[in-house]
Order: structure tokens, then C-alpha cells, then sequence
């Protein structure tokens, strides 16, 4: 790129602070400023259209279904047991998961794939008799996260974690939106920053969790630690 | 200004079919992507704009995510069928392209000088569109739009490093815009924007043939 003589370090950080809207005291801020005026009345004439077309498409699409709807809590419990036992009879399915995931059934704190191994004595014996790491990782999963996970799954999410949690507030409402994240951000239920941050176990405001029950899905690496920290990758 | 985390709950709202909501959605979006859509297409961005908020409409319930998200998915919309206009206009080439009616229009009214004192919404927007299109579409998307160099790069299908680039550039460009009309010339009363509004035109009505 051409700029690297054009822009000095201290430029790119004027400029960037011009660009988040802060004042810097150029004269540019009194542009940009007006460029994120307030509406004019002219702008917003489309209103009517835009809200019969809004209409339109709620009508041909009857009642609402989606996230919010009442559904949600009607259905979550007599769901969440047919995947109990759908997970319990086929290990976990990736079917389930997605099921478990848009109900959004889960208690927060308990389904994090990295909470499973370690910490408690399992309730159940396993499903089978573990031959790899990921086998055994699978089964401890569905035990306790009866929704069950994909047996590939803990190690990417933990490492998506990780990376979530390595970012400030901000930054993690832009992650929800990264397309790397979706498979968190369905693991964790919604496309909800507290909810991923409760997942993970993270604290708000950058700080990973400390949370003992991380082992689970690290094994032989250090834990995931605090803002910045470079904690050794597995893959 | 309705803040961003309450925004959130109304996003949820109009995606349940709340009708109030979806007018809120409407208010705090709609400015930035006619703003934005002045500099793909100038004068039809009126029109460009209402085009989108029918897909937004319709397609409101299929989007995930938060207001964040939202802003960034409607630009994307907007921007498409911006595109959908400009490639109609190549088929039409007596219809003018809006960067060189842009250019023209600067160097007519000297949009630049008129931009300055008591800087008007629209004349801050049209001093933006005198930028080379790339540039200025950075600085929207991340000034007016208020999307991060990520967002932005997916937008825009480059890297956020290529878009921090030319957002800088813009405003650098924009910065000499400024600094050369204040050696020449003492401040002026400002004027009304340059462009009338709403007008359709011709190339319009191939937005009806989009999907």
C-alpha cells in the first residue's frame, strides 16, 4: 500500500479516533460529525412503505416462531428430555445438538463442553469404552451436558473460548457476528454476548474466567488465563 | 439517539413481528444507509434505499444477531442492490454514473467550500462522495454506519487492513479538501445540498426487476 509514508503511527491513531467519532479538534471532526447528523424528516419519508412492506411479510408469514416467541419456554422442557434421551441412546448426535441449541434449554454455566471431566465424579457409567481422547471426551460431554456435543467439537470451542475471552467488551459484541464463532455462539445457545460469556465462563470486561472446571478440555496445556496472555494452543 | 444495547431489544421485538418496533428500526437505520447509498449511487439512493428496507423487511426474521449485527446486514442489502442499480446504468450508458456526477457537482458548486461552516448533514455526506468510491465507502461504512474495519472489510470484500487503509486515505483526502478551501477562501453562509430529492429517474425502474 502507498500509505505506509504517508501516515506516521500518531496519524493512524488520529484517524482512527476520527473515525469512531471522537473529537480530535480537526477540523475533519466538524464533517464527520454532520455526517452522522441527525435525520432529516426528508430521509425518513419511506416509513410508510417500508412498515406496509413489513406488514406484508408478517402476514404472509403468520404467527412468529423464531427466538422470542412463546414457544421458546413452552417447548424447552419436554424437548429437552427427548434429547436426553435421543444423546443418551446414540451418544451425542449432531441433530440433538442443534435441537438442545434453539431451545436454548440449557442452564448456562453447566453446559460448557469444558466443564464436564475432572471436577465430579461421573453420575453414569460411559457409553463406551473410551479409545481415544476424543472418544472418551464425547462421552464425558454427554453425561454432563445431556444435549450432547459432536466429539470433535470441545477442543474448537474451547479454543473459541478462549479467544472470546481474550477480547474486551466491545470486540465480543463484533465476535457474535464472526462467522469463526458460530459454532460457539450456537453451542452456547443465542447469539447473546452474556450468554456466550457465561458459557465460557468468561467475566465481562476481558478477563477470562478462572474457572477450575476449564481443565476439562485442556488437558495437558496450561489454563486459558486472563486478557492477552498467550496460553499455548493444542492444534 | 436510542442506545445501542436497547436497540438490541427492539431488534428482537421487530423480529417478532412487533409492528412499533420495526418503526424504531426503521428511524435509527434508515439515515445511515441513505447516507451511505449517496455515495454509491447518488441521487437514487432515495429510491435504493427503499428497495432494501423491502428486503429488510421480508427477510427480518431469518437475520441472527444483535443491533451490531443488524447495521452491518442491511448495509450488506443496501449495498447490493446498489449494485443491482449501477449494473443496470451500464446497460444504460446515457445515465450518469454517480462519481463522475459527483465530481462534476463539486467542481460546479465547489461542494468542498460549501461543506465547511456550519457543516450541513447532506453537504458533509457530499463532500465524503467526492473521495474516490473506495475510499469514501470505508469512511461511511465505518463514520456513518458506525461498523469497525472488520465489519466493513466483509461488506466491502476486502481485508480490514485494506479497508483501515483506505479510510485513512479518505480522511486525509478530505483533510486537504478542507485545508485548501481555508487558504482560499473566507467562510461562506452555507447552501442547501445540490442534489433535489427523490427524483426518479429512468434507471430506476430496473429496480423492479431485482428479486
Amino acid at each position: 500500500m502507498t500509505s505506509g509514508e504517508e501516515w506516521t503511527p500518531m496519524d493512524r491513531k488520529t484517524a482512527e479516533s476520527l473515525l469512531r467519532g471522537d473529537r480530535t479538534g480537526l477540523p475533519l471532526d466538524r464533517v464527520l460529525s454532520a455526517a452522522r447528523g441527525p435525520a432529516s424528516a426528508g430521509e425518513l419519508a419511506g416509513e410508510a412503505a417500508a412498515v406496509a412492506a413489513f406488514r406484508a411479510a408478517a402476514g404472509a408469514r403468520g404467527r412468529p416462531v423464531r427466538r422470542f416467541s412463546i414457544f421458546r419456554s413452552a417447548l424447552t422442557r419436554p424437548l429437552t428430555v427427548k434429547v436426553v434421551a435421543a444423546a443418551f441412546a446414540t451418544t451425542a448426535t449432531v441433530g440433538g445438538v442443534a435441537l438442545a441449541a434453539n431451545t436454548g434449554a440449557r442452564p448456562a454455566p453447566v453446559s460448557a463442553p469444558a466443564a464436564s471431566v475432572p471436577a465430579s465424579p461421573s453420575p453414569s457409567p460411559s457409553v463406551a469404552p473410551s479409545v481415544s481422547p476424543s472418544v472418551s471426551v464425547s462421552v464425558s460431554v454427554s453425561r454432563s451436558r445431556p444435549a450432547g456435543s459432536p466429539s470433535a467439537a470441545p477442543d474448537r470451542i474451547a479454543d473459541l473460548c478462549r479467544e472470546f475471552s481474550r477480547r474486551n467488551r466491545e470486540n465480543r459484541r463484533r465476535a457474535l457476528d464472526d462467522d469463526r464463532f458460530g459454532e460457539l455462539i450456537r453451542q452456547a445457545g443465542d447469539k447473546d454476548r452474556d450468554r456466550v460469556e457465561r458459557y465460557c465462563g468468561a467475566r465481562p470486561g476481558g478477563s477470562a474466567g478462572n474457572r477450575p472446571d476449564r481443565e476439562g478440555d485442556r488437558k495437558s496445556s496450561s489454563r486459558p488465563r486472563s486478557t492477552g496472555s498467550m496460553t499455548p494452543r493444542r492444534e | 439517539m436510542v442506545a445501542s444495547e436497547d436497540l438490541d431489544d427492539v431488534l428482537a421485538a421487530a423480529q417478532s413481528g412487533d409492528e412499533q418496533a420495526f418503526r424504531l428500526l426503521y428511524r435509527a437505520q434508515q439515515p445511515a444507509l441513505v447516507r451511505y447509498l449517496r455515495v454509491l449511487v447518488g441521487e437514487d439512493a432515495e429510491d435504493v434505499a427503499s428497495e432494501s428496507w423491502l428486503q429488510i423487511a421480508r427477510d427480518l426474521r431469518t437475520f441472527s444477531g444483535d443491533w451490531d449485527g443488524f447495521r452491518g446486514w442491511t448495509a450488506t442489502i443496501a449495498r447490493h442492490r446498489a449494485m443491482d442499480l449501477l449494473r443496470a446504468r451500464r446497460r444504460r450508458p446515457q445515465a450518469i454514473a454517480p462519481v463522475e456526477f459527483l465530481t462534476e457537482m463539486s467542481a460546479a458548486d465547489d461542494t468542498a467550500d460549501r461543506a465547511m461552516e456550519l457543516v450541513g448533514t447532506d453537504a458533509a455526506v457530499a463532500l465524503i462522495a467526492t473521495l474516490p468510491p473506495e475510499m469514501a465507502e470505508a469512511v461511511m461504512l465505518r463514520v456513518v454506519v458506525g461498523l469497525d474495519a472488520t465489519s466493513t472489510g466483509r461488506i466491502l470484500g476486502r481485508r480490514a487492513g485494506a479497508v483501515r487503509t483506505a479510510a485513512y486515505r479518505g480522511l486525509r483526502q478530505l483533510a486537504a479538501k478542507l485545508a485548501q478551501r481555508e487558504s482560499r477562501h473566507p467562510p461562506e453562509p452555507p447552501r442547501a445540498p445540490s442534489w433535489s430529492p427523490a427524483v426518479t429517474t429512468s434507471a430506476a425502474a430496473a429496480l423492479k426487476e431485482m428479486r
